[in-house]
């Protein structure tokens, strides 16, 4: 019943207009599909859940850099600060990815309460490029023109 | 007027099964499922769209 709850919500979200998909119209279907979705008896939820922030933001990060690249110069026109923003995520976002992943690992090598509390620290990294990311994947969306046939 | 649509499309249908996957998850990866993240990361450092370019010039306001 979930599985086919996701897939109509996906096929939902793909019948959209390609300007209405964005990162944003993912990422809660991300949180209320991860939120609500079992986990297997055996799981830590710990380490499920934070594997799931750092691929969602690994995958919302490629994204928008993504986008600003194939849309540069439009964007650039409109404001900076879309390669501004695209750009500090070049030069971090990887390193933040990859110390959260190095951060679970440890977690995951101790299953204690001090790295799980590492581990949150270095998801609230995660945390915040990602409310930018996805802020400024919606204004690029909103500014590239879409035509209508 | 197309070709950014496009390639918003593209970029995004080529993350959907990224996000399934990400969805559906219900246990901890592998140790092999993570060194595959590993190497994808890896390879997203070499890839163009994660490549730090110029800016691009401003039109003189002049002209």
């Amino acid at each position: 019943m979930k599985r086919k709850l996701n897939s109509l919500l996906l096929a939902l979200a793909l019948s959209l207009s390609p300007g209405v998909i964005t990162v944003t119209t993912l990422a809660p279907l991300a949180l209320t599909q991860t939120g609500c979705k079992a986990l297997a008896p055996e799981a830590d939820p710990i380490a499920v859940r934070a594997e799931q922030a750092i691929d969602s933001a690994l995958e919302a990060m490629n994204l928008y850099v993504n986008i600003e690249k194939d849309n540069r110069t439009l964007l650039w026109s409109k404001s900076h600060d879309f390669k501004m923003v695209a750009d500090k995520i070049r030069a971090q976002g990887l390193n933040w990815v990859e110390s959260a992943e190095n951060t679970l690992d440890a977690y995951k090598a101790s299953r204690d309460e001090l790295h799980a509390s590492h581990l949150n620290t270095a998801l609230d990294v995660l945390k915040a490029a990602l409310t930018e990311v996805q802020q400024y994947t919606d204004l690029a969306l909103k500014t590239i023109p879409v035509k209508t046939p | 007027m197309l070709i950014p649509l496009l390639s918003f499309a593209e970029s995004i249908m080529n993350s959907i099964p990224r996000w399934i996957a990400i969805f559906n998850k219900k246990k901890e990866g592998t140790p092999e499922e993570r060194a595959e993240f590993r190497k994808r990361i890896a390879a997203l450092r070499k890839s163009a769209a994660w490549q730090i370019e110029p800016n691009p010039i401003d039109p003189d306001p002049t002209d």
